[in-house]
């Protein structure tokens, strides 16, 4: 089929298909003129090196930065179940069936972002057609996350302190064992130069001064353990620390692009694809004469002529078109 | 004869036009002129009709009156207009008085859109003995005249079928060069292929996307043994938009 019965049957046919090209994208901007505005609600939390964390590991990365490792922390937690489930239960969400508890795991989960805003501050945002739910979630996962990271913290410390007791001891050795050696090399030695001109002593001075740098990191450490855990048990951790709870939003987050954009072009290319299949049924089925060609089915007969129809041309409030054709015939032909 | 004379004696009124036509069609004039529309359609339509006209009437024998029936497969093809595109052009071509026979005798309507004072017609001529001057009526155009249906018949198969409509169409062959017969529906009228039998030849007119394949077939077989002179291809729509027409140079109607 060419290009000319296409177009001579959308002609025809257009008036059918217009409803579907007009409806649905209004259908759909409708849709979007009716998507309830969405809040957002931010949490911020503060946090620092940990010496407990770093020891016991914790999946951190030591080039990561804290706010970097913590917001990691959160993401993950937030794709495990028993964390949202502590969270619903901790802000009250409905968890009596599971169809419920999986409605409130999706409703956390689902707009929620924890994201490191330099290198201690970290942001865990919620954006919900709610407000009210927005900060309560996000007040519950800070919560929830800050008391499952206190007791991580509490859990490791005895661990954290072995580990660094331990080392401690092997500092201490390794710092009696410089400073013997160097005394008794200062026993042994003779001749008059200076300390400062002797390589050997250099080298061993060198060793304790190391060793004891070492062991003196090493207590620090182990005083920091006993400093955080202390703070942690008085609810004070000063490694994690809430900067800005959450708040009721006022004013509501602009609709995603994507929203808008998405359903008048999904309506437009329904519509068209609607339009195009009555438009293909319509053509298929209908045999009426609209060309000449169309009248080669019926043999024999003489094409006198075709006459265009004037009641398409601008002027819609005209009388019908039998009058026009009547005054065409009748040689009344308006000028512009 | 009679009605020759009143034919004359009208022809040469000059206040005709002020007289004869009604006032609904005078609004209907006046309206058109006064719109700016596009112009280049209407001459279009009345450049088809002389064609239309040219193909179908013979030409070639300039004394000898002749008639054309008009009739389509169903209602609402456009059989009174193409009738009176047909009589229009057919005035201008031969230059001779043409008459626009009107015999749907159920749905009179003619007389209405002309805007004449058609108080009788032609089913009041076949019942009554009233004189045929009466009925014919002059039109706003030049040399067409119009026999309007008359008052509504709800019955006018044996108005169609007496020997009195077959005089009828004697007398005025003796009077009209032409005469175009605006003739019922082939496919719903019994009386269209009787009508249409009175003329000498008979023109379909179809409807673009309208009027089917097979329904066109079966009116033409309903015509019976009419020699039909050709189909008329009515309200065809423009295809091609105007500014695709101007930039290729390419007329945007059908068949040119």
């Amino acid at each position: 089929m060419g290009i000319k019965p296409l177009v001579v049957a959308a002609r025809y046919k257009f008036l059918l298909i217009v409803p579907f090209l007009i409806i649905l994208p209004i259908a759909a901007l409708a849709t979007v003129l009716s998507i309830k505005k969405e809040y957002t609600s931010t949490a911020r939390l503060l946090a620092q090196d940990s010496a407990i964390v770093d020891v016991i590991g914790n999946g951190d990365s030591q080039y990561n930065s804290p706010a970097q490792n913590r917001s990691s922390d959160i993401t993950e937690l937030l794709a495990t179940d028993s964390f949202k489930m502590a969270v619903a239960k901790r802000i009250g969400l409905p968890t009596g069936t599971a169809q419920e508890s999986a409605n409130s795991m999706t409703a956390i989960e689902k707009g929620t972002s924890a994201v490191a805003n330099g290198r201690h501050l970290i942001n865990i945002s919620h954006t919900s057609k709610d407000g009210a739910e927005a900060r309560d979630i996000v007040n519950g996962i800070v919560a929830e996350y800050r008391a499952q990271y206190s007791a991580d913290v509490t859990k490791n410390v005895s661990n954290a302190t072995t580990v660094y007791q331990s080392q401690l001891a092997t500092n201490k050795t390794a710092l009696d064992e410089a400073d013997t050696a160097i005394g008794a090399y200062l026993a042994k030695r003779t001749g008059p130069e200076s300390l400062n001109n002797d390589p050997r002593y250099l080298s061993l001075q060198k060793d304790v001064d190391r060793t004891q740098k070492d062991y003196d990191a090493t207590q620090q450490r182990i005083s920091d353990i006993q400093l955080q855990e202390q703070a942690t048990i008085s609810g004070q951790d000063y490694t994690l620390s809430l900067k800005d709870e959450a708040n009721l939003p006022t004013t509501a987050a602009p609709t995603s692009q994507k929203k808008l954009l998405a359903l008048p072009i999904a309506g437009t290319l329904i519509a068209l694809s609607l339009a195009a299949g009555i438009f293909a049924f319509l053509l298929r089925t209908d045999n009426s004469i609209r060309t000449s060609e169309d009248l080669e089915a019926i043999p024999g007969l003489v094409m006198l002529g075709a006459v265009p129809d004037i009641s398409f041309v601008k002027k819609r409030r005209w009388p019908k078109s039998f009058f026009r054709i009547a005054i065409a015939g009748l040689g009344v032909t308006p000028q512009r | 004869m009679a009605i020759q004379d009143t034919i004359q004696d009208r022809a040469r009124s000059t206040a005709r036009s002020e007289t004869v036509v009604g006032q609904k069609f005078a609004r209907l004039v006046t309206e058109i002129e006064e719109e700016a529309i596009d112009g280049s359609v209407f001459e279009t339509v009345e450049e088809r009709y002389r064609q239309i006209a040219a193909r179908c009437l013979d030409t070639n024998r300039p004394t000898k009156s002749q008639s054309v029936a008009v009739s389509s497969a169903s209602l609402g093809d456009g059989v009174s207009s193409v009738a009176i595109g047909i009589a229009t052009a057919a005035a201008r071509n031969l230059g001779s008085d043409v008459l626009i026979l009107e015999t749907d005798m159920q749905r009179p309507q003619l007389a209405d859109d002309f805007g004449v004072e058609a108080v009788l017609g032609l089913s009041d001529y076949l019942s009554s003995d009233i004189e045929l001057q009466s009925i014919v009526q002059e039109t706003r155009a030049p040399k067409v005249w119009l026999l309007p249906a008359g008052r509504r018949t709800p019955n006018p198969g044996p108005l169609i079928r007496s020997d009195k409509f077959h005089e009828l169409m004697k007398s005025l062959h003796g009077v009209f060069h032409t005469i175009i017969i605006d003739t019922p529906p082939l496919l719903t009228s019994p009386h269209a292929a009787v009508i249409a039998n009175q003329a000498d030849g008979l023109v379909l007119v179809v409807r673009a996307g309208h009027t089917h394949v097979n329904d066109a077939a079966k009116a033409l077989k309903a015509a019976g043994q009419i020699p039909v002179r050709g189909v008329v291809l009515n309200r065809t729509r423009v295809w091609l938009p105007a500014w695709l027409s101007r930039l290729f140079g390419v007329s945007r109607y059908e068949l040119d």
